[in-house]
């Protein structure tokens, strides 16, 4: 039986950051750029906006029904069935956003570190440390989380840091990109990209009740905004606008150019570090979020007989893209575009069926 | 709980560890190339030539050549020249006739023949060579007068250094000298499909020692201003024979000109590049004689570009503060220094000028103040149907040149020398 446990604010926090922040480190800075051009770096923070307002869904949400999770709730508002429906569509959509990201983080590794090994290889190996995470439960996976954002945060800002010699403030002309307009459209679009803060809803009878959801929710959406910002800010001094949409991994490629003095030079390890512990804490809360929504609908209380079977899948979710190139322009392109809608609305909708039917949450549960 | 997390944090390390048995290769198995030449080719489109120095421990723990226990030099290294259609089905070739496996990944130059670079295929071999994840960005790029085959036989260690480290240092000089501008393969990249600018290049050449004269009439040819060569055209003899000096210019893909040193002195005091350097301007009231003037402190250069005229206006304001390293006429300067600071200042607009215009004739923004020029538009749509790259070359610019003198070295007074026919 894998315990669930209690986490507390910074545990539930780091684990969000993490989960949010880590896709920046692959190909959706180049597709963002593509879209809005040099306003990317303030565009992401039109999407944290809009993330926060479909956030206050979710949380108020949660409020009404306290100590309950989106799927107990999506059972009471909307029936069994109805609410299995609603589940199963978020569980189907939390899979395959961890094998997309999953498959684009070993195609990256694949191109810049590990070209000689098999893709499927590489594949293997990053899948059973996903299963001993999620074996370990919830509350390690969270803990885990704060103890390693420190040195991710360490990392991320170093290499912040060091690339400041390459940063040339005319790259980031014309201000406002392709158009206001499109940048706060395509803002408001990608808040999918911060959609990860609704596994709240799923994890919330681990946390320490509804005021302490509305801090994390709300301070995690915030924190990552300004990393991602801060990130995108470094990208677009670094490289202009033509040449940053052709990157596969802009942040990769920020690392690969520090060049402080004849011999600091060449510190992508460090970059490296980052991005294999910040992906295996994504694909895991992704998918213990996936593993939780799918024991609720079936009925199973014992969740490790469903881990391996859950990783085969996510294993074979992972063959379908043929490609990185159709993994960034079709895959992760329909996730950011169209990820709002399954990572936020069904919040929506239970709020307001939940206020049309009159349902709440127990009393004394409150 | 720590038994946990020491669990976890050796599993996920544990991956690591097993790639690295999967596709090992040890290092020497590899013959790393520190510099490559890319020609025109004679059987196939393209030359390229490897230089593979030999990593040992023999030249003083550096290897690469520099000088064995005899204090003779050593050059442990091999070229490979192959003629081939693309850099990998080359690299393919050579590898199959060395018992090792050509690796770029210490790649620190990559020179390219004058001839290839104004074909404009340059940019179709060099440019996607960013993909390519054994070379990096960083990459320096040369562009050199004749063969870069023989560029590249000839670059050897310095005093004891090792290729990469002589190549690298070298390079580095320019923001000392502004005798020539960076570019790198990722600089080259960016500009070549830049909006705002175009690519300039550093220019090398071989310098044998030819120009050197042993023997002939006497100079008499009054002031000539120093770095006004292009590489390969020094008259000088010994030292490396590779000699970097000048700017490959670039419209597009396709090179086409090429700055002198002192030009490019000119281009790098606009960029703001310019750490500390010497100018040498003529006595203004001797004109036979020079004054040295060592630049030391510089104010960043404040450029205005104007493009709400038809015709784009640049207005460009220079700080500069020097000190003067020698009088030859022993006019006394040190109490009437206004005199030198107008000279200086007159001096280095006509020659920023004539550097502009110059840069207009090519159809190149070689002050790059499309940098500027960008802070005006407010969509990459409007700066895009403004074609700064056109607009430029229609652009009128005015500079103004502020220059104090701080110093005049270990003399504050200067005077005359005597013979015995009295004051010279």
């Amino acid at each position: 039986m894998i315990r669930e446990g209690n986490f507390g604010y910074h545990e539930a926090i780091s684990m969000i950051i993490i989960t949010i922040t880590i896709k920046a480190f692959f190909s959706s800075p180049s597709a963002a750029i593509k879209v809005v051009g040099t306003a990317s770096w303030y565009m992401t923070l039109i999407s944290a906006t809009t993330a926060a307002g479909f956030f206050m869904f979710q949380y108020i949400l949660l409020k009404r029904f306290p100590n309950m999770n989106i799927m107990e709730i999506a059972d009471r508002v909307l029936g069994k069935i109805g609410g299995s429906i609603l589940s199963f569509l978020s569980f189907t959509f939390f899979i395959v956003t961890a094998s997309i990201d999953m498959r684009e983080f070993v195609e990256v590794m694949k191109i810049f570190v590990l070209p000689e090994s098999p893709i499927s290889f590489i594949m293997v190996i990053f899948a059973l440390s996903v299963v001993f995470l999620c074996f370990m439960g919830l509350e390690n996976i969270a803990r885990f989380s704060k103890f390693i954002i420190y040195i991710l945060a360490a990392g991320f800002f170093g290499v912040v840091l060091m690339s400041v010699p390459n940063f040339k403030t005319y790259r980031i002309f014309p201000i406002l990109g392709y158009g206001l307009n499109k940048t706060i459209v395509t803002g408001m679009v990608r808040s999918s990209f911060y959609g990860a803060a609704t596994v709240i809803g799923v994890f919330a009878p681990s946390l320490q009740g509804t005021k302490e959801i509305k801090k994390i929710g709300f301070t995690s959406i915030f924190i990552s905004g300004i990393i991602t910002s801060l990130s995108l800010l470094a990208f677009s001094l670094t490289f202009p606008y033509a040449t940053s949409q052709e990157l596969v991994s802009p942040m990769y490629a920020m690392a690969s150019m520090v060049n402080l003095g004849t011999f600091f030079q060449r510190i992508e390890p460090i970059f490296l570090f980052l991005w294999n512990f910040g992906t295996f804490v994504e694909i895991t809360v992704l998918l213990y979020a996936a593993i939780m929504i799918y024991c609720h609908i079936f009925h199973i209380s014992d969740k490790r007989p469903v881990v391996l079977p859950m990783v085969i899948t996510l294993y074979g979710i992972n063959l379908i893209p043929e490609s990185l190139a159709k993994v960034a322009t079709i895959w992760v392109h329909a996730l950011r575009m169209w990820g709002w809608i399954p990572y936020f609305m069904p919040s929506v909708i239970l709020l307001i069926a939940a206020l049309i039917r009159g349902k709440k949450g127990d009393a004394n549960n409150a | 709980m720590r038994k946990k997390m020491t669990a976890v944090l050796i599993l996920i390390l544990i991956p690591l560890l097993f790639s690295g048995c999967y596709d090992s290769v040890e290092i020497n198995d590899y013959a790393y190339v520190t510099l490559m030449g890319i020609d025109k080719g004679v059987s196939d489109k393209l030359r390229l030539t490897f230089q593979v120095p030999q990593f040992t421990e023999v030249s003083g723990g550096a290897g690469g050549g520099g000088f064995d226990a005899k204090g003779e030099e050593k050059e442990d290294k091999e070229n490979f020249s192959i003629d081939t259609p693309s850099l990998l089905s080359g690299i393919a070739a050579v590898n199959a006739n060395i018992p090792k496996l050509l690796n770029f990944l210490h790649l620190k130059a990559i020179v390219v023949s004058e001839e290839l670079a104004q074909s404009g295929y340059m940019a179709e071999f060099l440019v996607p060579l960013t993909r390519y994840r054994q070379i990096r960005r960083s990459t320096n790029i040369i562009i050199c007068k004749g063969s870069a085959q023989e560029f590249v036989k000839a670059a050897k260690p310095y005093l004891g250094a090792i290729v990469t480290e002589t190549l690298e240092e070298l390079i580095e000089r320019y923001k000392y000298t502004g005798f020539y501008p960076e570019l790198n393969l990722g600089l080259l990249a960016d500009q070549m499909k830049s909006s705002y600018t175009q690519a300039l290049g550093i220019y090398g050449a071989l310098n044998t020692g030819e120009n050197f004269k042993d023997e002939g009439p006497e100079y008499g040819g009054g002031y000539k201003i120093p770095g006004d060569y292009f590489a390969g055209d020094t008259p000088r003899n010994g030292g490396q024979e590779i000699e970097l000096l000048g700017t490959a210019v670039f419209d597009g893909g396709k090179m086409v000109g090429k700055l002198t040193g002192f030009e490019s002195q000119m281009v790098s005091l606009i960029w703001g590049h310019l750490k500390r350097t010497v100018f040498t301007i003529p006595d203004p009231k001797s004109p036979e004689h020079i004054i040295p003037i060592e630049i030391k402190e510089f104010e960043s250069p404040k450029v205005k570009v104007d493009t709400k005229s038809e015709k784009p206006h640049i207005e460009v304001k220079l700080s500069v503060e020097g000190d003067m390293t020698a009088i030859q006429s022993g006019e006394n300067y040190e109490h009437d220094d206004d005199i030198i600071e107008e000279a200086f200042e007159q001096y280095l607009k006509e020659n920023i000028q004539k550097t502009f215009i110059k840069g207009q004739a090519l159809k190149v923004d070689t002050f790059r103040f499309g940098e500027r020029a960008v802070r005006n538009f407010l969509t990459i749509p409007e700066w895009e149907e403004y074609n700064w790259l056109e607009k430029v070359n229609e652009a009128t610019l005015n500079v103004e040149v502020d220059f104090t003198i701080r110093r005049t070295g270990r003399q504050h007074e200067s005077r005359p020398i005597r013979s015995s026919e009295g004051v010279e």
